[in-house]
């Protein structure tokens, strides 16, 4: 049996689904964590990025003489200063490090003053002359899909297409008998993590090392080697916790890191480079902002028979991330729900806007939108109830996802829906809202539900594996090196509960250290809900490797077979006979006194996933994380307010690893989906931001928090993952914005199409149809 | 982001310090009070002080408390000072009302009641109550001292009627009548920290049935906040009801002058100044105490 077959089958286990209290978590509620600018030390060189001011321009010259002149500024840096490629373009190379020829929004960097203090590089950084010959832009996808648009880049304004072609749909709507057709259309969001980027750079001799809040470590090394001419080795990666990154740092520290490097090689200093608010709103990554039109028909006894859909993802600038958000996006087009006959064409836009990127939920949560709405109008129009439409066509093993995959296990999505309605009693509920609205007239109340899923890991077949190691110290006291970033997830976390529970010690024995490059081999980013499950399953491969040597050890020294060797709270004990015992730390101290091995690295890797691009069908990822989300709202018809008096969840987790770090990933992302569905939009005039800023970026605040007063873990393990566990951070997220628009379409009778629902759509669209009706 | 051009920093020892430094400084220097308006717009450049007095050491500018038939609140008062005075809460509850949703906590214990009136943001929260209840500004400068009408005091948006050597150092305001009710409604877009799109204030004097006295005041629907003396004339002498007070709530959008801009377009303003007049006056008539 294989170390993830015997942890499947475990028993007893002491801290594995346990609630546990974060050990980091009065650390920062006291404020004590050192983030990236906590390292801000005397002598070190601050960096400024100049940015274009324009939207679509050629640059005709760059005059850095005035900036060089300024006290304390030592050195400006353009493209013509990188000495390798002045390329960090993620899935195709179509963005330049520093601009070059053009610049192709507003706020993409130009240059870069390096100067001994803030002051003198933010004075330099205004005098670095940039003459610009401005050209044509354009705004809007469907603007820059006209052959009349401006070119943003040589090859077209199309930076991608996907397709799914399976079934036949012309077929499928033959047979249909109610067919539902709608478009949709979602906006930019910001991460709006309270902690900006922020890179430090150390210049060593023929080597550098990056020091930063970051997801992707490995990645990071990979674009500064390239940038500077530089082997991987000569690059070292020290991950520092993060203030919050949701998507947004996992593209964005990658794409300045290499600026700190390129200043602190050319000046031989260390450089702290940190964006500012109105930076980051500016010139970092955003959700795609989406067009999706969609076609959805199903047979009179409510079963789906085709869907048909177009999706538009606006990618600005620069292609980034976007041909992996469109492939996740096209791959779960239909929603957790068996359809047979699916056609799928998906386009990712370029305009002359900031470039989007990874961001929670990573295109799931726009497709879902789209999805989930459908098959509530699909319910309406059957006069089916919402909850038992969904059960008629809901993913179960051996039924294929929209891409063909057939899914043969952790597939909790029926059960999870079923004990959700059963546990909040969805038909009395709805029954009493009913009522209630009735009687009621400003106030309208409704209840909504959506179903989500959301493949765990890379897309697009990329291959996938992580790495971790486990040190036992001569005291028994056990170092674990994580490959998976500190996000405020608690990722290293769970993998530390992983740890101890293998090798039977208190929790309080696992020192967790996150990324090193120099430390571990490569453990692939902290994104698409992969740290858990994969780091932690490579964590599972070391400890279990260690805990051989500690079991031959203990062994030799209580004079038994290895079989009979028990580990409980940091007590080695014979079965058969618990007096006879040693503890932990003797058999630590023992493993060096005899020449065992005291470390071990941990691997996982990931099943085969591949996809035939004629017709997009494959398998597509390893294993889907299942979610359902049931929303209340009220809403106020005399202002358009919506309040979302409370969000249930229910989740197929595979296996809680640590049910409050589940929830605690549930609150957060229903309150970021609480800001896409409601207030969040990133406003532009001319290709520049007008809303760069909390005051007028709305995000919820703590008064606006949502309650999540059900929650319901459903546990189909995954085998391929250390206990069966699976990622859970974006899955909540996800089905938050349908569940909401369903409710309020419960309560009004309305159905929103395009996100945010403010209180001003919400209010025209009342009186509309107030004069529609008298 | 740009830099902050250096300035000239004045801590006064006292008021009468203070007034000498605004005296010698007046047309180039900004008054420091809770900062919370003022640090942003320097930051952010829309204003570029070249000395800046900092009054918010001055406690003696810092009190509520009735004299006479006055309340008289500091201008160093802070927000939550006022929210937490059992004065405040008892005699002027419009005021409390809309202390209570202004910012946050962190804001409210900084801000204070002199700085969101001298700011003269049009969606100052302390202007829709303070006008309802007719409050009067004392200001002075090295020349003396004078009594400005709240309603003579907004003169634009972040523009008041101060001379440049002038401090508003008092707020003084009546008690609420007795047989009157009032009320406060913020329409924000978040539940804190957040800048109203429409705010109203309402404070009515009753007489039996019939209304004695009507007063309303709207923010962030006009370069200043602004009170609706017609909208009010429809109540005074009327007998209150639904009816009454909803037809009269559809005249104040000939009172307001809105616009659009990213936190509400200027047609969902006027809508919801009706709804919101309509709101506060049903609110404000439940609360008279009879």
């Amino acid at each position: 049996m294989g170390y993830l077959e015997e942890l499947l089958v475990k028993e007893g286990l002491s801290l594995v689904g346990k609630r546990v209290s974060r050990p980091d978590a009065l650390d920062k509620v006291l404020g004590r964590p050192l983030f990236t600018a906590d390292k801000l030390t005397r002598g070190m060189l601050w960096a400024k990025i100049v940015r274009s001011k324009y939207p679509h321009a050629i640059i005709k010259r760059i005059d850095k003489g005035k900036a060089l002149g300024v006290p304390g500024v030592l050195t400006v840096l353009t493209a013509e200063d990188i000495p390798g490629e002045n390329q960090i373009g993620y899935a195709i190379p179509d963005q330049p490090l520093l601009a070059m020829d053009k610049v192709r929004f507003v706020g993409e960097p130009v240059a870069v003053v390096v100067a001994e203090n803030e002051e003198a590089a933010e004075k330099g950084a205004e005098l670095v002359e940039i003459e610009y010959e401005s050209l044509p832009a354009v705004f809007d996808p469907l603007e820059a899909l006209k052959p009349v648009a401006p070119r943003i880049h040589e090859s077209g304004n199309i930076a991608t297409t996907t397709i799914i072609r399976k079934g036949d749909v012309e077929k499928g709507f033959r047979e249909a008998d109610v067919i539902v057709e709608n478009t949709y259309k979602t906006q930019r969001q910001e991460h709006a993590y309270l902690e900006t980027e922020t890179v430090i750079a150390v210049p060593e001799i023929n080597k550098v090392t990056i020091l930063a809040c970051m997801q992707s470590p490995w990645l990071i090394r990979r674009m500064v080697a390239k940038v500077l001419g530089y082997k991987q080795s000569k690059v070292r990666v020290i991950e520092l916790p993060a203030g919050g990154a949701f998507g947004g740092k996992d593209d964005m520290i990658p794409m300045i890191a290499p600026i700190a490097a390129l200043a602190a090689v050319k000046t031989g200093k260390p450089v702290f480079l940190m964006f500012k608010r109105d930076e980051t709103f500016e010139a970092s990554n955003k959700r795609h902002p989406s067009i999706i039109r969609y076609k959805s028909g199903a047979t009179k006894d409510g079963k789906l028979v085709a869907v048909e859909i177009e999706i538009i993802y606006e990618t600005g600038a620069y292609a980034n991330r976007g041909p992996f958000v469109l492939w996740r996006a096209t791959a779960h087009a239909a929603g957790p729900y068996e359809v047979p006959n699916v056609k799928v064409d998906g386009k990712l836009v370029y305009t002359n806007r900031v470039f989007s990127g990874s961001f929670r939920g990573f295109g799931d949560p726009q497709i879902h939108f789209a999805a989930e709405s459908q098959m509530d109008e699909l319910a309406a129009k059957l006069g089916m109830d919402p909850v038992e439409f969904r059960l008629k066509n809901i993913l179960k093993p051996g039924l294929t996802t929209t891409c063909g995959q057939v899914v043969d296990q952790s597939v909790g999505v029926e059960e999870a829906l079923r004990k959700l309605a059963e546990k909040i009693n969805w038909e009395k509920r709805k029954r009493e809202i009913e009522e209630y609205n009735r009687e009621s007239k400003r106030k309208l109340k409704g209840i909504g539900v959506a179903c989500a899923y959301h493949g765990i890991s890379t897309s697009r077949g990329a291959p996938d594996w992580s790495a971790a190691a486990v040190i036992i110290n001569e005291d028994g006291t056990i170092t674990y090196k994580g490959g998976i970033c500190r996000l405020g997830q608690g990722s290293l976390i769970g993998h530390a509960k992983i740890v101890a529970e293998i090798l039977g010690v208190p929790l309080s024995y696992i020192q967790i250290e996150g990324p090193d490059t120099d430390a571990i081999p490569e453990a692939r980013p902290t994104h698409g809900s992969r740290g858990l499950m994969t780091g932690g399953t490579a964590a599972a491969d070391a400890a279990s490797k260690l805990r051989r040597n500690i079991v031959r050890v203990a062994s030799e020294m209580l004079e038994c077979k290895t079989e009979d060797i028990e580990i409980k709270d940091a007590l080695i004990y014979v079965k058969p006979d618990p007096s006879r015992n040693i503890p932990f730390s003797e058999a630590a101290k023992e493993l060096y006194v005899r020449g065992y091995e005291t470390a071990a690295y941990g691997f996982y890797r990931a099943p085969k996933r591949f996809f035939d691009p004629k017709t997009g069908l494959g398998v597509a990822y390893g294993v889907y994380v299942y979610i359902v989300n049931i929303a209340e709202v009220e809403v106020d018809t005399w202002t358009g307010q919506v309040k979302v008096e409370r969000v249930h969840t229910a989740a197929d987790v595979g296996k809680a690893i640590d049910p409050d770090l589940i929830e605690q990933q549930f609150h957060g992302a229903i309150a970021q989906g609480l800001g896409l569905t409601l207030t969040e939009d990133i406003v532009f005039s001319d290709g520049k931001i007008l809303n760069n800023n909390y005051t007028d970026y709305v995000i919820p605040t703590v008064k606006d928090r949502v309650e999540v007063p059900t929650v319901v873990l459903v546990e189909q393990p995954y085998k391929g993952a250390a206990f069966g566990a699976k990622g859970v951070a974006e899955a909540a997220l996800i089905p938050t914005p349908p569940a909401i628009t369903n409710a309020i379409r419960h309560a009004t009778g309305i159905r929103f199409k395009e996100l945010p629902v403010t209180p001003e759509k919400v209010y025209f669209a009342l009186k509309k149809r107030r004069g529609e009706k008298s | 982001m740009k830099l902050i051009p250096p300035y000239r920093y004045l801590r006064p020892k006292n008021l009468q310090e203070a007034v000498e430094q605004l005296g010698r400084y007046g047309e180039e220097a900004k008054i420091l009070a809770g900062g919370t308006d003022l640090i942003p717009m320097i930051r952010d450049c829309l204003i570029t002080p070249k000395t800046m007095i900092d009054i918010s050491f001055l406690d003696e500018l810092r009190y509520i408390r009735e004299e006479g038939d006055m309340i008289k609140i500091g201008a160093l008062a802070t927000h939550s000072e006022i929210l937490k005075s059992p004065l405040i809460n008892g005699k002027t509850g419009v005021l409390a009302k809309a202390e209570k949703v202004l910012g946050a906590t962190q804001i409210r214990n900084r801000g204070t009641i002199g700085g969101n009136l001298c700011n003269a943001s049009p969606a100052a929260d302390t202007a829709p109550p303070l006008m309802v209840l007719n409050a009067k500004l004392k200001a002075i400068s090295v020349e003396g001292e004078r009594i400005i009408p709240i309603e003579e005091f907004f003169t634009g948006p972040r523009k008041n009627a101060l001379k440049p050597n002038e401090i508003l150092v008092e707020v003084q305001v009546s008690p609420e009548p007795e047989k009157s009710g009032s009320s406060f409604i913020k329409l924000g877009r978040r539940r804190a920290l957040t800048l109203s799109v429409v705010s109203t204030a309402a404070l009515i004097v009753m007489d039996g049935v019939k209304c004695r006295d009507a007063r309303i005041a709207l923010g962030a629907v006009a370069p200043t906040p602004v009170r609706a003396k017609e909208t009010e004339k429809l109540l005074i002498n009327k007998e209150l009801n639904g009816e009454v007070i909803s037809s009269a709530a559809e005249k104040v959008v000939e009172e307001i002058n809105p616009i659009t801009d990213v936190r509400g377009s200027a047609e969902y303003r006027r809508e919801m100044s009706k709804v919101l007049t309509k709101r506060c006056l049903l609110e404000a008539l439940e609360s008279v105490k009879r």
